[in-house]
This record gives C-alpha cells, sequence and structure tokens, in this order.
C-alpha cells in the first residue's frame, strides 16, 4: 500500500541524497590521481587534467615523487600493506576459527542466559582508549610491545565475541533436528556439527570472516599505540603522512586511502544481505 | 542402554554389538544434550579473552591507584595513592567532564540527524523505481569505509580552500574556517559522523519496513487513514522495536568515537572537540600520565557498562529470543 | 443489494486469469459464501470489492451505481482479513475507535460507537488492553468490531475462521450467525472449508480457476448440485462421479467408463439421454446411496462387484472405497455392518438416485426412469 511509484520530487531527493553520500568518496579517488602540483590548490581542482598514478608509485617507492619536485620524502607505505594484511587476515581466522566452536557450543549445548549478550555486547562496548592503556603497560612488560603477535592477540580478544555471536545466530536458524538425522546414521554428535552444520552455515561463516575482518582492517587505535618501528598498518601509516614535517603528502595519502579502502567497498557488496544482520549483533536477521 | 548413553559425558556412543540405536532409546540422549559439554567448547575462547583481556585489566586497576609515570618511575615503586586519582578527575578535573558531556551531546545530535535522514531515505526506497539496488549498495558505501579514512577525507573536504568552502563560496555564504572555532570544528565533526553512519540507520529502518506486515496497513487504508497518519499511527509503531535497535547499536559506537575526530580535528581548536576517547588516549600516551589515565579508563569502563546494561534493556527479548 | 458484473482481473505475467469474467448478485441482508480451494480467485474478488484491487475489466455496482472509481475509505464496505491484522501496537479500544478517528468523528459518537460494538462483541471488559495481549478468537473479535465501527453497508469476511482453534471456531461461528440476525448485515463470506459455508451462508457460490462455477441456495445446492465439479467438492465424502456412456447388453442398461461396465438393472434411459459410446455423460452418485450385499447376492440387481480397498471408520458410519480397476467409488455404511477390508461385496444403489450430467459438466433435469 505504500509502495508507489517515483515522483519528480522523490526522485530528486534521492538524487540529492546520492551525491551527498558519494561526493567524499569521489573527492578522496580524485586527490589519488592528482598531481602534486594540484594536491592543495587554491581554488580548489575537482577532477585533474592531468591524472597520474605516482601517488600509488610513491607509496611503494617514495623517491618516485622527486620527478614532481617534491622535497621531502615520505615512508613507504609497503611495510604498512603488508603489516595489515598479516594483522588481519590471521587474526581473522583464529578469531573465527574459535568463534565458530564457542559458537556451536552456546547454540547446541547451553541455554542461554542473559548474561551472555551482555558480556558480548560489553566487549564492544569498551571504548578502544579505555583498554589500550593497560594493553600498552602489560605488554611492554612482555615484550610483546611493536609485535605482531601483540596486535594479533588484541584483534583476536576484541573480534571473538563478535564473531561468536554472529555464528551463533547463523547456526541457530538450523534445526537440531538435522543433526540428531545424521547421529542416527551412526555418527557422532561432534562429526555431526563438522560434517552436516558447518556446510549449511557456509554462506554466513564466509560474512562473519568478511564482518571481522573488515572490523580488523579498520582498527586504528590499538595499532597506533603498540607500533613503534618493527609494526605497522595502513590506519597507522595514513595517519603519519599527515604530521609529515615536510607537509601534507594530500596525494599520496589518498592513494593509500583508496588501497585501504577498495577491498572493504568491494567485500561489503558481496557480504550485503548480511550486513544489518552483522551491524545489530543478530537482531535483525534481514 | 538408554541410561548408560546419556550418562555418558561425550555421546560419541558406539551402538553396542554392532546394533543400531533405535530410536527410543537414544531419544533422551538426542533430546537433552547434557550441559557441560558446551563448556568444552567455549573454553578456547574463553582462555583467549581472560589471558588477554582480563589480565591487562586486573594490572591497569592496580595502576590506577597509584601515581605511576614512565617517565617516571618503575611500577612496583610507585606510591600507592589510594582513590586519588577517581577523586581529581570525577571532582577537579574539568576537561574529562566536558569530554564526557561532549561526547553524549555528540551521541544526541549525530543519532537524531542519522535517524531522520535514515528513515526518509529508507521511506524513499519504498517505492519500485529503476536502478534501485545500485542506490542500495552506493548508499551503504560510507559505513564501508574505514574510520581513519573518513576522518582524512574529510579533513580534506573542509581545508579552508578544500571544496566545501568553494561551493558555500560561490552560493554566496563565503568560505569559513572550519577548525578554528570550537562550535564549527564541532559542527564537522557532526557532518563527518552523519555522512558516516546515516546508512546504517536507513539499513536497519528499510530492513523494518520492508518486513512491516501489508495487512494491517490494508486494513488502516480500508478504514480511511490517510497515508500520513496511516505512517504515523500504524506502521511507525510496528517499527518501533527495529528503532530501538539502531539507536542502541549506534549510542553503543559513538561514545567510543576516536578515529575521526583524531584525523580531522585532533580534539581542537584546544580542547573543544575532544571526545571521551581522545582525552584518555592524550593522557596515556601523549602526556604519560599512565596511571591517571588508567583511572579515567576505568570510570568509562564503568559508566559504559552500566550504560550498556539500560540501552540493551529494550532489545533484550530480541537479542534472546530471536536468536533461539 | 451489489452486483458483480463480468468481473475480471488479470495479473500481468501469469499464465491464468485469476478472475475470469463474474456475474454475481448479492441481495441486501444476505450471507453469501464464496467457496473453493486456495488460489481460486475468491480472495482476487473480494480484493477488488472493497477497492485493494482494481479490477482489470468488469464492474462492481452497489445499489445499482458503479464503485470502481470510489476510493477505498468512500465504498462503506468493511473488510476481516483471515489474520486479523489488527493494530498489536494499540488497545482494543484503539483499534475499535480507529476508523471513526480516521473519518474525524466527533469524540462522543465515538465513545458511543466503541462502547455499543464492545458490548456486541463481548469485549466490553478488554477495552484497555494492549491487544497483543489477546488471544485468537478475542483478536478476531477485535477485527470484526473494528470493521462493524465504521457502519459497513456490505462485510467482507476473508476466511475468518481458519486461524482459529477447533473450539474457538464453533464459538466464533455462533457469534457470526447472531451478528448476522442482529445487524441484518449483507455479508461475503470467504472459505475453502464447506463446513463453514454450509453452516453459514444463505447461498454458496462455488469458485474454481477464477470461474464462478454454481451459485445455489445451500439447501439444495448439497442435494442437488448442478455441476459436476460441485458434486466432486461438495459433500464428506462428496459424490462420487463416473464418466462414460450407456449402453445395453441383452436389454439391461449399463454405465461404461473405461472398459468397466455399470449395471443399472432395471433402468431405462429418459427421453433426452442418448445411448451409445458417441453420447458423454458423467454420473453422480452419493455415497449415501449405495447399499451393500454379500458377494453374489441378487448379484441380477448389483451395480458391481468389488473388495472394499479403504475403510474409514467414523462412529455410526463408516467410509468404504471400493476400486475397481482404477475406478475409486466411495460408500457410507452403517458401522454396525462391520464391514472388512479386502471383502468382496456386492453394491446397489436405487437408478432413480443418480444424477445424471451432460458432457459439459451441466446438471440434467431428467433422472433414470424404472421400468
Amino acid at each position: 500500500m505504500l509502495k508507489s511509484k517515483l515522483t519528480f520530487v522523490t526522485a530528486a531527493l534521492l538524487f540529492i541524497a546520492l551525491i551527498f553520500t558519494l561526493f567524499p568518496v569521489f573527492w578522496l579517488v580524485s586527490t589519488a590521481i592528482k598531481p602534486p602540483i594540484d594536491w592543495n590548490a587554491s581554488p580548489a581542482i575537482w577532477v585533474p587534467k592531468e591524472p597520474t598514478i605516482i601517488n600509488f608509485k610513491t607509496l611503494f617507492a617514495p623517491e618516485a615523487i622527486r620527478a614532481y619536485g617534491v622535497g621531502g620524502v615520505s615512508q613507504a607505505a609497503t611495510k604498512a600493506v603488508l603489516g595489515s594484511i598479516l594483522a588481519s587476515v590471521v587474526a581473522t581466522f583464529i578469531s573465527v576459527s574459535l568463534g565458530l566452536i564457542s559458537a556451536i557450543g552456546l547454540s547446541r549445548y547451553s541455554q542461554s542466559t542473559w548474561a551472555t549478550p551482555l558480556i558480548i555486547l560489553s566487549g564492544r562496548m569498551f571504548p578502544p582508549a579505555a583498554i589500550a592503556v593497560p594493553f600498552v603497560i602489560v605488554f611492554s612488560m612482555t615484550a610483546l610491545m611493536d609485535t605482531f603477535t601483540g596486535l594479533i592477540a588484541i584483534y583476536v580478544a576484541v573480534t571473538l565475541p563478535f564473531s561468536t555471536w554472529m555464528l551463533k545466530s547463523f547456526i541457530d536458524e538450523l534445526p537440531r533436528e538435522i543433526e540428531e538425522a545424521a547421529m542416527l546414521d551412526g555418527k557422532s554428535r561432534i562429526a555431526a556439527h563438522f560434517t552436516v552444520t558447518l556446510p549449511l552455515v557456509k554462506g554466513g561463516l564466509f560474512a562473519t570472516t568478511m564482518l571481522v575482518f573488515i572490523l580488523n582492517w579498520s582498527e586504528y587505535m590499538f595499532a597506533q599505540v603498540l607500533s613503534n618501528t618493527r609494526l605497522s598498518t595502513i590506519p597507522v601509516q595514513l595517519a603519519k603522512y599527515v604530521t609529515a614535517t615536510a607537509g601534507t603528502l594530500y596525494g599520496v595519502q589518498a592513494a593509500l586511502a583508496v588501497l585501504a579502502m577498495a577491498p572493504l567497498i568491494l567485500g561489503g557488496y558481496f557480504i550485503q544481505g548480511h550486513l544489518a544482520r552483522g551491524m545489530t549483533f543478530g537482531a535483525i536477521k534481514k | 542402554m538408554s541410561s548408560l548413553a546419556a550418562s555418558a559425558p561425550l555421546d560419541i556412543q558406539e551402538p553396542a554389538e554392532g546394533q543400531r540405536p533405535s530410536l527410543s532409546s537414544s531419544e533422551p540422549n538426542l533430546r537433552k544434550p547434557p550441559g557441560h559439554q558446551g563448556r568444552f567448547f567455549t573454553v578456547p575462547g574463553q582462555i583467549v579473552s581472560l589471558i588477554v583481556l582480563i589480565t591487562p585489566l586486573l594490572v591497569a586497576l592496580y595502576m590506577s591507584f597509584t601515581d605511576w609515570s614512565p617517565t617516571r618511575s618503575s611500577l612496583k615503586a610507585a606510591a600507592f595513592v589510594g582513590l586519588e586519582n577517581y577523586k581529581e578527575l570525577l571532582i577537579y578535573d574539568n576537561r574529562f567532564l566536558e569530554a564526557i558531556l561532549r561526547t553524549l551531546l555528540l551521541a544526541l545530535i549525530c543519532l537524531s540527524l542519522e535517524f531522520v535522514l535514515g528513515l526518509s531515505l529508507a521511506v524513499l526506497f519504498l517505492r519500485n523505481f529503476r536502478g534501485k539496488s545500485f542506490l542500495f549498495s552506493a548508499f551503504l558505501t560510507p559505513m564501508m569505509v574505514l574510520p581513519v579514512v573518513v576522518g582524512y577525507t574529510f579533513w580534506m573536504l573542509f581545508q579552508s580552500n578544500g571544496p566545501i568552502n568553494q561551493i558555500l563560496t560561490l552560493i554566496g555564504l563565503g568560505a569559513i574556517e572550519w577548525f578554528k572555532s570550537p562550535a564549527l570544528a564541532f559542527s564537522a565533526v557532526v557532518i563527518t559522523e552523519v555522512w558516516h553512519w546515516t546508512p546504517l540507520f536507513f539499513l536497519i529502518l528499510l530492513s523494518g519496513l520492508n518486513n512491516v506486515p501489508e495487512n494491517p496497513i490494508r486494513a488502516a487504508v480500508i478504514l480511511g487513514a490517510s497515508p500520513r497518519r496511516l505512517f504515523w499511527k500504524v506502521v511507525f509503531p510496528m517499527l518501533r522495536p527495529v528503532i530501538t535497535v539502531a539507536f542502541v547499536i549506534r549510542a553503543m559506537e559513538i561514545i567510543k568515537i576516536f578515529d575521526e575526530v583524531f584525523l580531522l580535528t585532533r580534539g581542537g581548536p584546544g580542547s573543544s572537540t575532544e571526545s571521551i576517547s581522545l582525552y584518555i588516549y592524550k593522557l596515556a600516551f601523549n602526556d604519560f600520565q599512565l596511571a591517571y589515565g588508567a583511572a579515567a579508563a576505568f570510570i568509562v569502563l564503568t559508566a559504559s557498562l552500566i550504560m550498556v546494561h539500560f540501552l540493551l534493556m529494550p532489545v533484550r527479548e530480541q537479542l534472546l529470543d530471536k536468536g533461539r | 443489494m451489489i452486483e458483480l458484473i463480468d468481473l475480471t482481473k488479470e495479473y500481468p505475467g501469469a499464465t491464468v486469469t485469476a478472475v475470469d469474467k463474474i456475474n454475481l448478485t448479492i441481495h441486501e441482508g444476505e450471507t453469501i459464501a464464496l467457496l473453493g480451494p486456495s488460489g481460486c480467485g475468491k480472495t482476487s474478488t473480494l480484493n477488488m470489492i472493497v477497492g485493494l484491487e482494481k479490477p482489470t475489466s468488469g464492474d462492481i455496482k452497489v445499489k445499482g451505481r458503479s464503485i470502481i472509481d470510489v476510493p477505498i475509505e468512500k465504498r462503506g464496505i468493511g473488510l476481516v482479513f483471515q489474520d486479523y491484522a489488527v493494530f498489536t501496537s494499540m488497545t482494543v479500544e484503539g483499534n475499535l475507535s480507529f476508523g471513526l478517528e480516521m473519518k474525524n468523528a466527533p469524540k462522543d459518537k465515538i465513545k458511543q460507537t466503541v462502547q455499543k460494538t464492545a458490548a456486541l462483541l463481548g469485549l466490553s471488559d478488554k477495552l484497555k488492553l494492549k491487544a497483543s495481549k489477546l488471544s485468537g478468537s478475542e483478536l478476531q473479535r477485535v477485527a470484526i468490531g473494528r470493521t462493524l465501527a465504521i457502519e459497513p453497508s456490505i462485510l467482507l469476511l476473508d476466511e475468518p475462521l481458519s486461524n482459529l482453534e477447533a473450539e474457538a471456531r464453533l464459538a466464533m461461528r455462533q457469534e457470526l450467525r447472531r451478528l448476522r440476525q442482529e445487524l441484518g448485515l449483507t455479508i461475503i463470506y470467504v472459505t475453502h472449508d464447506q463446513v463453514e459455508a454450509l453452516s453459514l451462508a444463505d447461498r454458496i457460490a462455488i469458485m474454481n480457476f477464477g470461474r464462478l462455477i454454481e451459485v445455489e441456495k445451500t439447501s439444495v445446492i448439497v442435494e442437488n448440485p448442478a455441476d459436476v465439479l460441485v458434486a466432486q467438492f461438495l459433500g464428506s465424502p462428496p459424490m462420487n462421479v463416473l464418466k462414460g456412456y450407456f449402453h445395453k447388453i441383452d436389454g439391461v442398461l449399463y454405465f461404461r467408463q473405461s472398459g468397466v461396465d455399470f449395471r443399472l438393472s432395471g433402468a431405462r434411459l429418459p427421453n433426452e439421454v442418448e445411448e451409445g459410446s458417441k453420447f458423454f455423460y458423467f454420473l453422480g452418485l452419493k455415497p449415501e446411496d449405495l447399499s451393500l450385499g454379500p458377494q453374489g447376492s441378487d448379484s441380477h440387481k448389483s451395480l458391481i462387484e468389488a473388495p472394499i480397498s479403504g475403510l474409514e471408520r467414523r462412529g455410526y458410519d463408516s467410509v468404504l472405497s471400493f476400486n475397481v480397476k482404477g475406478i475409486e467409488l466411495k460408500c457410507e455404511v452403517d458401522s454396525a455392518q462391520n464391514p472388512k477390508l479386502g471383502s468382496k461385496k456386492a453394491l446397489f444403489i436405487n437408478p432413480e438416485n443418480i444424477v445424471i450430467f451432460n458432457r459439459s459438466g451441466r446438471r440434467m433435469d431428467k433422472r433414470l426412469l424404472i421400468s
């Protein structure tokens, strides 16, 4: 009944909303392909006349920018990119694996109580700054500062409640009877979980993995306070360009931002159908 | 056999003498999985949480009762000062209290705007038009962007010679120095945050609208409800649980806000856009007042816990019942 | 009075016509049941009458005036949904007053109507309750009350009892009957449950595949259905229908279906009914008209002999199934006869009770004659 065709006014409203939504992304991408002279021009240049990939090159070969007469040479972002990939992939794998086991336990063996979601949500609730302080103290005592082990441990601990709860919401949707049927065929209950249940939650597993990856990949503060010389991630490196003494390398920074953003927008598109559930801890299913 | 199987800790039961278990004999096993098995499943996760999360928290808790700073002495040598840090924070530290109030104000303003915008957009999406699925994906894009990238992008947009000022000049309003006045810097944070997270409200509310049952709407139309009254009297009340979820989730996220503000304003000018997370960060990692920072962290943690408890009350049913 | 004139509804992309040229006149104060299997087009018909859907062609007239272009809320037609569609976020009172509030009726009139409607439906002590706290039959009452409060000239009920428990259904059926008598409403009632239709309606309109097959007084339709489709649909169990032709062997009349001959001893054809394989007919045999005899008894008089292939006991009566080379016959007998599965029996029928339908399925006025 509410459904009707689009009128001119509503179409116009949608169009304006679309412009507002996409303009910042457009600006970022456009900056990433601007030659240094256009970076901070006044008045600002919207679309570069001579688009270039020099900013992307500079990320991995800092000398490249010299050809454009830019003096200050930045640090290469190679370490940060590799660091982000390493930390996010490993932490996501561990978090989802542990989460899957916990989710089976919670979904199939225990009557969930009010305490469980409270604890899980509280884990996401703590301001990272508040937990970062104790982390730094304990990590500096145990030589975990500036190591991937330390960062991955934090990422696993922080995202584990999330992956557990997400996977539980997917497993809960499958009736227990399917496992019981397999058990009547002589399989053990544990075997039934892995041979019957797991293949059926493939989609949910993929979505959860993607969402946890997004959380890890986007994380800034923990990486920032733990990192010194050995450890770096894209968000850490990104924030560093602002403070570079040689002035802000707008284009290079934008290029790194585009690299950081692209996989998430792409991945987000694939799990679009599960986004609402992921963002609301399963409170909304579709 | 049935009682034996039921009392076994793990029912990896080999049927005796190669007999298949009959339905009735394995019934108690199937219906009532023993609860203690479940603990084994959650043990690995709990160990990780315990070591990685709980240990630092305990150390920090102890530390918050000392006057330790890494620039002065070792933690062991630090003097025990009792509740001194807490007293200082809650009674004398105006910057801390202001950061708390500012964060709550930011939450209030942003959530209201995001709700109104998200709902409007979702209502537009009830219509059928071409390219709807493309637009849907497009409108969700901001949500997928890293907070750091959002902060950096809007920092560029709000530059004095940036595109926003360019447009403002063009329409005759004149350029604005966004980061020089507290009110404008705060507005910049609000705009950034609203851009970043309105899509979440849109997503949740649209899902809610699409799941509203059709017959009550039809019934209301037959009874003569105008579109406006239909929406406010019939559809909106049915949407209320979903709205609550959206608000709770966003409230929990926004009171943690750090990345966007850090890249956008660094809390400035002065401390006029400092969120609670940013203040704690500065205390601990710029001023090295770790003990004091830890105390602030614990106040925030406790307040968050209490707040999350009350925030979750209305959605408790949804998280529990629908999850089962 | 409401008239449906060549009413048609086609959905884009659908291969079958949902509602196919329906003509039906419903009189003032009458209760008519639209009966048919799900998907037969009865709900679409209802939706067109109330205005939720626009007909593809045809017309709907109320008191002689077309209402096709009358906006939904001005038609004065109330619809009660199968799932009640009660506004669960409101109180019972809020639901009952909703229609009048939307029409901006004066406050005291609303109050008065709500009181009256609540009393009528036994909801007076529940007015302040949240609708989400109500039971199924209470929700049903609220749904009906909400519709009655706007004083519709015609009340449409879409499968109103199908979501209720058996007991509540019985009570609600009584309730509807009482309402109809007290208010003298014109009611159009959609159902797939013939018991419901038979017990409530003055007339029954039978639909299938979007077509109106038969409209007849409830008392007549079961005894003497006008269409073979109706015959196969109504009654419990429905009439046995044989498809074939009449022919004679040694002067005795037989009816032959796919190679099986059913003996109609002592009967002859009336004038209008022809003999021979060119003339195709349907025969309707009511299960309660069939009787049993032991195998071989009066075999020259029996219809056919066959073993009992199915047995369903229903208290005093039992329904027996016979399978004769793929043709199934059902027969209702006294349980005291104690029939046994598999035992071979002779089936008898008085030829005068057999209903004859012509090749297009319409009932013929003539029956077999006894010579």
